[in-house]
Formats: structure tokens, C-alpha cells, sequence
């Protein structure tokens, strides 16, 4: 790699020079050559640290927070960040569908949340409700007195 | 001419690569200071909505950190108001981050699962179809799914258990992280209506994304007969009503605390409906701007709104 570099450099500067430079220890000989060979690096760093600078901006921006996820097929707990549905991610060790993970306060079981995606306005407003009502629903014991896993109680 | 006055192609190559890099140096400090003009006007004008007597609550978030959105409303003149009394609580899971204006300005991300923010104290925010009042939100959706709650101050429930003050969520038809068709629906006490954002005063179109900030406004002027005219603005612009039908009628003893970025809905204890409900269809994206006025503004102030605070 080092030398594919050097090769480089080399044909760079000897073209530059109009051939007067072939080696490097010629180029390293002439004051103008220090310099340049200076300047580069100077180049090089600065360069990288706007890339890196830029880089770690847009991964900040693009953070989002986590929601814990419960897999439909196995049960698997993640934590996941994801815009959108989140019924496009996976499970990260079965490949099922996953669900919000939401915690029934009666029976302390935890489900993954069915979400009103699904849900169509068909009957009216007060029927959807009750569909969406049931999604939010415990399935092990049929309380609704349900609430988004914190991540504490994971 | 001398030849030792001619440019070598080297040091033109130098020349540029040093004006390259000058420019490349002073171009996001140029976009940065532009962006830091256009936050000090908005705070500028945020202060000011503070110190309206009819501001009743002013969450700016440019707290940054913990649990609490201190309320800047110090201008509210509502009978025994006590501006500490209408501090918001964070709810759930949530990080704090960066807002409109990228380093400048704070904003509350909410992770769609269990993130709210609760308002203990009700009385200047407590509002029948009688009363006129206003209410703008700042955010930036990371989910468009039906029925996740802005804002609400109500207990959703059967239509003869359902308890509504005022609440306001999205009601798409479309599920998507890119785009949606933008309806929103609200619920003002006994009404139920429906906006469109397809077609904005008959003329533009806004589609709703997750790339933008958007500035959501819902305004009741108050009738004597409990049900007022209510219209929705996006961006400062008002939307055309989609439809409307009844909804439920004991919105007066609605004890609802008022919560942004979810719905409340009714819950049962064994002694009947219990006060704190289940918090549910939460909203996942970000907000940073939450204020409500206890009247009604006009159509210009609203537009107003938009235009200081938008960031582009």
C-alpha cells in the first residue's frame, strides 16, 4: 500500500517538474520540495479532520432514540432505532417480526405491540377504536391497563 | 519575460488546493452564522409570545437536559396562575437533541413507544367550546401512523364514556417513514373534524415528510352555543375541512392533564374510570416548540409563527 503511495508520488512530482525530479531524495534535497512535501500534510490532515468533523455530525443528526422491540416468534428482546414501521425490522436472532414491547400493569407479562397500521376506519370512528382499544390490550390476561416497556424494566 | 516569474503548474495546484481548502473552512461557518441569525430572531419572538397576557404556556426546550420543560409563559394573566405550577414532565424514554437551527436550538426527541410530556396543573389550559384558544407545535415526524397523538387534553372512550376537552393527531390512511397524505383529525369537545393538507387554501399542496419541520396550529374561536369554529393551519397556512361529526358530550368534566406527543385514553380500575388513563398512540419524531394562548389568534399571527420560526 506504502508503496503504491510512494509510486504515485513519485510520478506526480516528476510530472509536476517537468522530469527534473525523479526520486525522492531529490525532491526531499530542494527547499521548494520541504515545503511542498509541509503543505501536503498540512493538506492531508485538514482534509481528514473536515471528513471526520462532517462524518460525526451527520451520525449525530441521524441519532435516534431507542424503542425496545419484543419478537412475535421467539420472544427476543432488542433495542432498536428505526423511522417509520416497525414492522419492517427483523429479529436479530430469528428473523421474525418484532413488535414495540409494551408491559401489561396487572399481570406484569410483557407483549409485543400490535400496531394500528393495520387498522382501517371501516364501521366508524367508535369501531376502530375498540380495534385499536384490543391492540393495546393484554393478550395473556385482557387488561388494558398496559404501558410502553421502559427501559429500566427490561 | 523572466522565466524565474513564471508559475510552476505546482504552485498553481498549491495555490488552489489552499483556496479550496479556505473555502471549504468558510462556507459551514457562513451556513452556521446564517442559521444563528435566523434562531436569535426566533427567540427574540419567542420572548415576546412569553410575555403575552394570553400565553399560558411557552415550552421553547432550550432546557437541553433532564426531565423537566420549564414553562416561559411569564407573561400569563390568567386568575392565580403560577407559571411553576405548568412546568412539563418528561414521561418514558427519551433523548434530548438538536433542533431547527442544528447546534443552536434544543429539542425533545420522542421515541414513539412511551415518550410524553405531562402538564400537572389544568386550570389556564381547561377549555370548553366556549372559549377561544390556540395551540402551535414545532415538530419533525419520524413515523406518519394513524392516530399518534401531538397533543391531547381529553380521555378517548365510548361515545357516551369518552371525555374530550381539546387533542389533535395524525389520521392518515397511508403508514410510511417517507411520506403521508396528511390528514389530521381533531377533537375540540363535541366536535370531530377532519383536515386535509392535499390541498392548502385550494391552491398549494403540502405533503407531510420526515426530512422537515413543520409548524401544526390548531384554533377554536369560541361560540356561546359550546361549539366553535375550528380550523388547523400547517406552515401557517389553514387546511379545508374533510368532514364533520359528533363526538362525544361530557367534554365538561374532562379532568384530563393535558399531555403532549400522545392520547390519553379512559382506563378502568375496579371503582370505575380512573383519573391517570392509559397513554397511548405516541408520537415518534421530534419537538421543540410548544405554546398555547388562551384566545384566539388571527390567521396573520399564525402565518406569523411559520415565518419567524422556520428554518429555511
Amino acid at each position: 500500500m506504502f508503496d503504491l503511495i510512494k509510486e504515485n508520488f513519485l510520478w506526480f512530482i516528476s510530472w509536476a517538474s517537468g522530469g527534473r525530479v525523479n526520486k525522492l531524495s531529490d525532491f526531499y534535497k530542494t527547499a521548494s520540495g520541504l515545503r511542498i512535501s509541509a503543505l501536503l500534510i498540512v493538506i492531508v490532515i485538514i482534509c481528514g479532520y473536515k471528513i471526520y468533523a462532517y462524518r460525526a455530525a451527520q451520525l449525530e443528526r441521524n441519532k435516534l432514540p431507542g424503542v425496545i422491540t419484543l419478537c412475535l416468534k421467539c420472544g427476543n428482546y432488542d433495542e432498536r432505532e428505526y423511522r417509520g414501521s416497525v414492522e419492517k425490522l427483523r429479529c436479530s436472532k430469528c428473523g421474525g417480526k418484532v413488535g414495540e414491547a409494551w408491559h401489561c400493569l396487572d399481570c406484569h407479562k410483557d407483549f409485543p405491540l400490535a400496531t394500528s397500521s393495520k387498522i382501517e376506519n371501516s364501521g366508524g370512528k367508535f369501531k376502530t377504536m375498540d380495534k385499536v382499544r384490543k391492540a393495546y390490550s393484554c393478550p395473556h390476561c385482557n387488561s388494558d391497563n398496559t404501558e410502553g416497556l421502559l427501559h429500566g424494566n427490561r | 519575460m523572466n522565466k524565474r516569474n513564471k508559475f510552476t503548474l505546482i504552485e498553481i495546484l498549491i495555490v488552489i488546493a489552499i483556496i479550496a481548502i479556505l473555502v471549504s473552512l468558510l462556507l459551514p461557518s457562513l451556513a452556521e452564522s446564517r442559521n444563528k441569525a435566523r434562531f436569535v430572531r426566533w427567540f427574540a419572538f419567542n420572548k415576546q409570545c412569553s410575555r403575552d397576557p394570553a400565553c399560558a404556556i411557552n415550552f421553547n426546550f432550550q432546557e437541553g437536559k433532564g426531565d423537566i420543560i420549564n414553562n416561559s409563559a411569564t407573561g400569563c394573566e390568567d386568575k392565580g396562575f403560577d407559571l411553576q405550577h405548568y412546568t412539563g414532565v418528561i414521561k418514558g424514554d427519551y433523548q434530548w437533541t438538536n433542533g431547527r437551527w442544528w447546534k443552536q436550538k434544543r429539542a425533545l426527541h420522542f421515541n414513539g413507544s412511551n415518550t410524553y410530556i405531562e402538564i400537572d396543573r389544568q386550570s389556564a389550559v381547561d377549555f370548553t367550546g366556549k372559549d377561544s384558544f390556540t395551540i402551535i407545535v414545532w415538530a419533525k415526524f419520524d413515523r406518519f401512523r394513524k392516530w399518534d397523538g401531538l397533543f391531547s387534553k381529553s380521555y378517548w372512550d365510548t361515545p357516551t364514556t369518552g371525555l374530550a376537552q381539546y387533542d389533535l393527531y395524525y389520521d392518515g390512511s397511508t403508514y410510511s417513514d417517507h411520506e403521508g397524505t396528511g390528514q389530521f383529525e381533531v377533537d375540540v369537545t363535541t366536535q370531530c373534524i377532519g383536515f386535509d393538507d392535499v390541498t392548502v387554501d385550494g391552491q398549494k399542496n403540502v405533503v407531510l415528510d420526515t426530512e422537515h419541520w413543520f409548524c401544526i396550529a390548531l384554533r377554536n374561536v369560541g361560540n356561546s352555543n359550546g361549539r366553535g369554529e375550528i380550523s388547523v393551519f400547517i406552515n401557517g397556512d389553514k387546511l379545508e375541512e374533510r368532514s364533520t361529526n359528533f363526538w362525544i358530550s361530557q367534554h365538561e368534566k374532562c379532568e384530563a392533564r393535558l399531555i403532549i406527543g400522545a392520547i390519553r385514553w379512559m382506563k378502568y380500575g375496579s371503582d370505575g374510570p380512573t383519573k391517570e388513563g392509559s397513554v397511548r398512540n405516541h408520537f415518534k419524531g421530534k419537538i421543540d416548540e410548544f405554546i398555547v394562548y388562551r384566545k384566539a389568534l388571527p390567521d396573520a399571527e399564525i402565518k406569523g409563527h411559520y415565518l419567524m420560526g422556520r428554518n429555511h
